[in-house]
C-alpha cells in the first residue's frame, strides 16, 4: 500500500443504496492532491458512507469513482491504495497495538526492522508510544482511537480517508492532534478526506470544506466561502449560528426588498435575490451591533427596537436571544474592555448592516 | 471502564466461608484420593509410575483421548463447513441450523449410544446390543466415537457460529481496506478471531468424552479409563491400587485440558462487538435458495436421524428382515408411568434439589465475583475449575473419603444421594456462575442504577426491579440444572445403591439387557420428552434474558467468553 505522490479523488454521480435506502444521492466531487478536504454533516447524513464509497467498501449502484486518471469504481477495496479510518475505531481483538499498527506495512511486505520503527513513531505521534504491547481492550475508547488513526496513518497510502477521527478524543487531545495532524499532512502532501460533525474543527484544518446533508451534497467551498456565502439553511447553519428569516421579495423600483413574515422589512444588496421571489434572510449573530442611545446612525444601517429574552455565555462572547418583532435572533457580543452588560427584559436597539444580509434558496 | 465496588466485609466473609466449604467438599476429598494414590513414599511413587505406564491405565488412557480426539475431529469435519456456509444464509436458515444443531443434547448420548447400535445392527454394521466379540470391536468403537460427535456437535457448531457471526464486519472491512485480499482476511484476521470460541468447545467436549463412563459401556467399550473406573469399582473396590491410579490420570488430564482451554481463551478472543454493536460479518449470499439449504438439510438429517429412529424403535412391534417395523404397536406410556412412577417422583425430587442447589451456588458465585480482588478472582477460578473436575473421579473421591470417616456411602442412602446433588450441582456451577453474574453486572450497570438514581434503595429495590430483570435467568439456571440432573447417570453409578435409582440409571440398566429394544425405547421417549421440554424451556429464558439486558460495559475477553 505505501505509495509517495498525493492523489487527487474524484466522485462522479456517485449513487450508494444500502438496503433499498438512498444513502448518497448523485455525488459529485473533485479532491486536488494534496488537499485537505474536510466533509462536514450531521448524524446520517451519509458522510461515512462516502468515505466507504471511495474505500470501496459500500459499491456504487451507479456513478464513478477515480483516482487521478483512474477510474477505481470496479477495482476490489484490497487494491485501492487508499486508507480509511473506521469511524467505529475497529481493532482486532487478537493482535496488540503494534502488530494492530503494522498490519498494512506487514502486508505490503516491509522488513521488520523497518516496520518497528514506523509503528513506533506513529505511536509516539499519537501519544501511545508506550502501549505497544497492550492488546485492544486493554485501552480506553480515546486510546483506541488513536490506534486506529495511526494504523491508518502508518499505511502510507495516497489518500487517507478520516471518517470522525477524534469523536471520542477530550477538547485539549482534539486540539492538539489536529493541529499535528494538519501540520504532518501539509509536510507529507497526502490527500486526506476527513469527516466531521464539529464545524470547528472544519474550520480549522481545512482547505475545502463538503457539506452533506440527508445524502445530498449541499456546497462545496473554502471554509470563508461557505461561512459567509451559504447556499441554503443547511449550509448556513452546518458553518455556525445563524439567525434565519422566512419572507418574500418585493421590489420597490429596481431596489429588492426583503419582508419577513413577521412584517419586517429589509432592503438588499446581494445580487442572489433576483433569481428567487421567495427565501431566506440569513445573518451572523455577530453582523449584529446594539446601538448606544448617544450613537448617530451610519451608511444604510437598519434599526431595530428587540427585548432581550435570555443570555448565554459563551466564553469569548455573551450570545443574546432578543425577540426582534415576534421572531428570536441571536446578537453575540464580544466581552472585553467596552462589554455590554445586557439583562433579561431589558429593551436595545440592535443595528444590521443590509450588506451582511444573504438571501440563501428556500 | 467499569467502576467496580470493592467487596463489603460482609461479602467477604461470605465469600472466605464459601471458599472454606469448598475446601472441605471438594478439594479434600480430592486431595485424600491423591494422597491415596500417590503416598510420600519414594518407592511407592515408582509404584505409581509404573502403574500409570501399566499397559491397561495406559491403554484405557491413550484409548479415551483418542475417542475423545476423533469424536472432537468428526464434530469438527460437521460443523466447520456448516458454520461457513451458515454464514451466507438468510438469518432464519442460521436460525433454523443453530436449532438443528442443539437437537443432539437432547438426547443423552449413552441413549444416542443405543439408538445408533441399534441402527448400525438393523443395516448389519455391529452387532446388536447384549452381543460383544473381537469382530465388532472396531464397529463398536466407531459408533461410540460416531456417538460423541453427534452429542457434542452443538458444542462445536454454536460456538463456531456464534464466534463468527459475532465478528464485527468493520474488523474485516478494515483488513482489506488495508491491503489484505481473501485469503489473508481469512488467515489473519477471522480464523484468529473464530478459533478461541473453537478451542473452548473442543476442550469441553474432550472434557466431557472423556469423563463419560455409560456410553462407552452401552457399546461395550469398557476399556477406555471412565468405564474402567467403574468396573475395577465394582470387581475390586476403592483399594485397587490402578482404579485409584485411573483416577488419578484423568483429574490431571482434565485440569490440563481445562488450563489449555483458559488460556487459549485470552489474547484472540473478539471483544468488538459488544462495544461497538456494529453490522456483523456477512458474506455475499450464496445463489438459490436450494443451495442455501443444503447445510441445514444435512444437519437436519444428522440430529434428527437418532430422535425418528429411536421413536421408530419405540413404536415399533416386529422387526423381520426388512430395515423399517413391520408392524407398529401402541406405546403403552400410562403402563410405563405406573411402572416408573416411584423411579420419577424420587428423580423429579433429587433433580429439583440439585437445580436449587444449582441456583443457589450460581447466585453465590455470580454475586460474590463483580467485585475485584483477590477473594473474588479466587471464587471465580474455582466456579471454572468445576469445569475441569470429572464427576465419577469426584464421586470416587467422596467414597475414598467417607471410608475414612467411616460413614460409608454404599450404606447411606441420604449420604448417598446429598453427594450426587452435590456434585451434579457443581458440575453446573460454571454455566450458573457466568449466566447470573452477567445478568447480575448488567442489572448493576443499568436497571438498578437508574433505580437508585430515583430514589429506589433497600429490598423494594431488589423486589421491584432486580428480581423481575433475573427471573428469566435464574429459571434458566434452574432448568438447566435439573435437565443435567435427570440425564447424569456416570456419578449415580457410582454412589447409588439404593433400589429407587433415578430414572435415567433404570434406562441405563435397561440399555445393558438383549431382547425386545421396545421397553428402553419407550423409557428413552420418556426420558427425551423430559429433557427437551425442559432444555426449549431454558433456551427461551436465557434468549428472552439476553434480549431485554442492558448493555453490558467493557470486559475482558474471559469474562465475555
Amino acid at each position: 500500500m505505501t505509495n509517495s505522490e498525493p492523489a487527487s479523488v474524484e466522485l462522479r454521480g456517485v449513487h450508494v443504496t444500502i438496503d433499498q435506502h438512498e444513502v448518497l444521492r448523485q455525488i459529485g466531487l473533485n479532491v486536488l492532491p494534496g488537499e485537505l478536504f474536510v466533509v462536514l454533516g450531521g448524524a446520517g447524513s451519509g458522510k461515512s458512507t462516502l468515505l466507504r464509497s471511495i474505500a470501496g467498501l459500500d459499491p456504487t449502484a451507479s456513478g464513478e469513482v477515480w483516482i487521478d486518471d483512474k477510474d477505481i469504481t470496479r477495482v476490489p477495496a484490497h487494491r485501492r491504495a487508499v486508507a480509511l479510518m473506521f469511524q467505529s475505531f475497529p481493532l482486532w481483538s487478537h493482535l496488540n497495538v503494534a502488530h494492530n499498527v503494522a498490519f498494512a506495512l506487514q502486508q505490503a511486505g516491509v522488513a521488520a526492522s523497518r516496520r518497528r520503527a514506523r509503528v513506533a513513531r506513529e505511536l509516539a505521534f499519537v501519544g501511545l508510544g508506550e502501549f505497544e504491547k497492550l492488546l485492544p481492550w486493554q485501552l480506553s475508547d480515546s486510546q483506541r482511537q488513536r490506534v486506529a488513526l495511526a494504523r491508518t496513518l502508518a499505511a502510507d497510502a495516497r489518500v487517507d480517508l478520516l471518517d470522525e477521527p477524534f469523536s471520542a478524543q477530550d477538547a485539549q487531545l482534539r486540539e492538539r492532534l489536529l493541529r499535528v495532524l494538519r501540520k504532518r499532512q501539509q509536510q507529507s502532501g497526502t490527500t486526506t478526506l476527513l469527516t466531521t460533525q464539529d464545524r470547528n474543527e472544519a474550520l480549522r484544518v481545512a482547505d475545502r470544506i463538503a457539506i452533506i446533508h440527508s445524502g445530498e451534497l449541499q456546497q462545496v467551498g473554502t471554509p470563508m466561502d461557505l461561512y459567509d456565502t451559504p447556499r441554503n439553511r443547511h449550509v448556513a447553519e452546518y458553518m455556525g449560528s445563524a439567525n434565519l428569516i422566512d419572507g418574500e421579495i418585493e421590489y420597490a423600483g429596481d431596489q429588492p426588498l426583503f419582508r419577513a413574515q413577521n412584517g419586517i422589512v429589509i432592503p438588499l444588496f446581494d445580487e442572489a435575490v433576483k433569481r428567487s421571489r421567495t427565501g431566506v434572510a440569513m445573518f451572523r449573530p455577530h453582523d449584529l451591533r446594539v446601538i448606544r442611545r448617544d450613537e448617530e446612525p451610519f451608511g444604510d444601517q437598519i434599526r431595530f427596537t428587540c427585548r432581550v429574552e435570555q443570555t448565554e455565555f459563551l466564553g469569548e462572547t455573551v450570545r443574546y436571544c432578543i425577540d426582534l418583532a415576534g421572531k428570536t435572533v441571536w446578537l453575540d457580543l464580544p466581552r472585553g474592555a467596552n462589554e455590554l452588560s445586557l439583562h433579561v427584559g431589558d429593551q436595545v436597539v440592535v443595528g444590521l448592516d443590509p450588506a451582511r444580509i444573504r438571501i440563501l434558496e428556500n | 471502564m467499569i467502576e467496580q465496588q470493592r467487596m463489603t466485609w460482609k461479602s467477604g466473609t461470605l465469600a472466605l466461608t464459601l471458599l472454606l466449604v469448598f475446601g472441605v467438599l471438594v478439594l479434600a476429598p480430592l486431595v485424600l484420593l491423591c494422597v491415596a494414590a500417590i503416598p510420600a513414599n519414594g518407592v511407592e511413587l515408582e509404584a505409581l509410575r509404573r502403574l500409570l505406564s501399566d499397559s491397561p491405565v495406559q491403554q484405557a488412557f491413550l484409548r479415551s483421548m483418542a475417542v475423545a480426539l476423533l469424536a472432537c475431529g468428526a464434530a469438527s469435519v460437521v460443523a466447520i463447513p456448516i458454520a461457513i456456509v451458515a454464514l451466507r444464509c438468510s438469518p432464519l436458515t442460521r436460525r433454523l441450523i443453530g436449532l438443528f444443531g442443539v437437537l443432539p443434547l437432547v438426547m443423552p448420548a449413552y441413549l444416542s449410544a443405543a439408538v445408533l447400535q441399534h441402527l448400525g445392527s438393523a443395516l448389519e454394521l455391529i452387532a446388536p446390543l447384549g452381543v460383544a466379540g473381537d469382530r465388532y470391536a472396531v464397529g463398536h468403537v466407531l459408533t461410540l466415537i460416531l456417538v460423541f460427535a453427534l452429542h457434542y456437535l452443538p458444542l462445536i457448531l454454536l460456538g463456531l457460529l456464534t464466534g463468527l457471526t459475532k465478528i464485527d464486519r468493520s474488523l474485516e472491512e478494515s483488513a482489506r481496506n488495508l491491503g489484505a485480499g481473501r485469503l489473508a482476511i481469512w488467515r489473519r484476521v477471522i480464523l484468529p478471531l473464530a478459533t478461541p470460541g473453537y478451542l473452548l468447545g473442543a476442550s469441553v467436549m474432550v472434557l466431557r468424552v472423556i469423563e463419560d463412563a455409560a456410553s462407552p459401556l452401552v457399546l461395550g467399550v469398557g476399556d477406555m479409563l471412565a468405564p474402567q473406573l467403574l468396573l475395577r469399582l465394582g470387581e475390586a473396590g476403592l483399594a485397587d491400587p490402578q482404579l485409584q491410579a485411573g483416577a488419578l490420570l484423568l483429574l490431571f488430564v482434565s485440569l490440563l485440558i481445562t488450563a489449555f482451554a483458559w488460556s487459549a481463551l485470552l489474547p484472540p478472543l473478539n471483544t468488538e462487538t459488544d462495544r461497538h454493536c456494529a453490522r456483523s460479518l456477512r458474506w455475499r449470499r450464496l445463489p438459490g435458495a436450494v443451495l442455501a439449504f443444503l447445510p441445514l438439510l444435512a444437519l437436519a438429517a444428522v440430529t434428527l436421524a437418532p430422535l425418528i429412529w429411536l421413536v421408530l424403535i419405540a413404536v415399533g412391534m416386529q422387526w423381520s428382515e426388512g430395515l423399517l417395523p413391520t408392524g407398529q404397536q401402541g406405546i403403552a406410556y400410562t403402563t410405563l408411568l405406573h411402572q416408573q412412577w416411584p423411579g420419577l417422583v424420587t428423580t423429579f425430587g433429587y433433580a429439583g434439589i440439585a437445580a436449587l442447589l444449582t441456583l443457589l451456588l450460581g447466585l453465590l458465585f455470580g454475586a460474590l465475583t463483580l467485585t475485584p480482588g483477590p477473594i473474588a478472582r479466587s471464587m471465580r477460578f474455582v466456579a471454572t475449575a468445576m469445569l475441569a473436575l470429572p464427576g465419577i473421579v469426584l464421586a470416587l473421591a467422596y467414597l475414598h473419603a467417607s471410608a475414612r470417616l467411616d460413614l460409608y456411602l454404599d450404606t447411606s442412602p441420604e449420604l448417598a444421594w446429598g453427594a450426587l446433588i452435590l456434585i451434579v450441582a457443581l458440575k453446573q456451577l460454571p454455566l450458573a456462575q457466568r449466566l447470573i453474574a452477567r445478568e447480575l453486572r448488567a442489572l448493576r450497570h443499568g436497571s438498578l442504577a437508574a433505580a437508585r438514581n430515583l430514589g429506589a434503595h433497600g429490598p423494594a429495590l431488589y423486589l421491584r426491579i432486580g428480581l423481575p430483570a433475573l427471573i428469566a435467568t435464574l429459571g434458566a439456571v434452574l432448568l438447566f440444572g435439573a435437565v443435567a440432573a435427570i440425564q447424569e447417570v456416570s456419578v449415580a453409578l457410582v454412589l447409588i445403591r439404593d433400589p429407587a435409582a433415578p430414572y435415567a440409571v433404570t434406562l441405563f440398566r435397561s440399555l445393558q439387557t438383549a431382547g425386545d429394544p421396545a421397553p428402553w425405547a419407550t423409557q428413552g421417549v420418556l426420558l427425551v420428552s423430559f429433557i427437551a421440554t425442559g432444555l426449549a424451556i431454558a433456551f427461551l429464558l436465557s434468549r428472552n434474558a439476553c434480549r431485554s439486558r442492558a448493555p453490558i460495559p467493557s470486559q475482558s475477553p474471559r469474562d465475555q467468553a
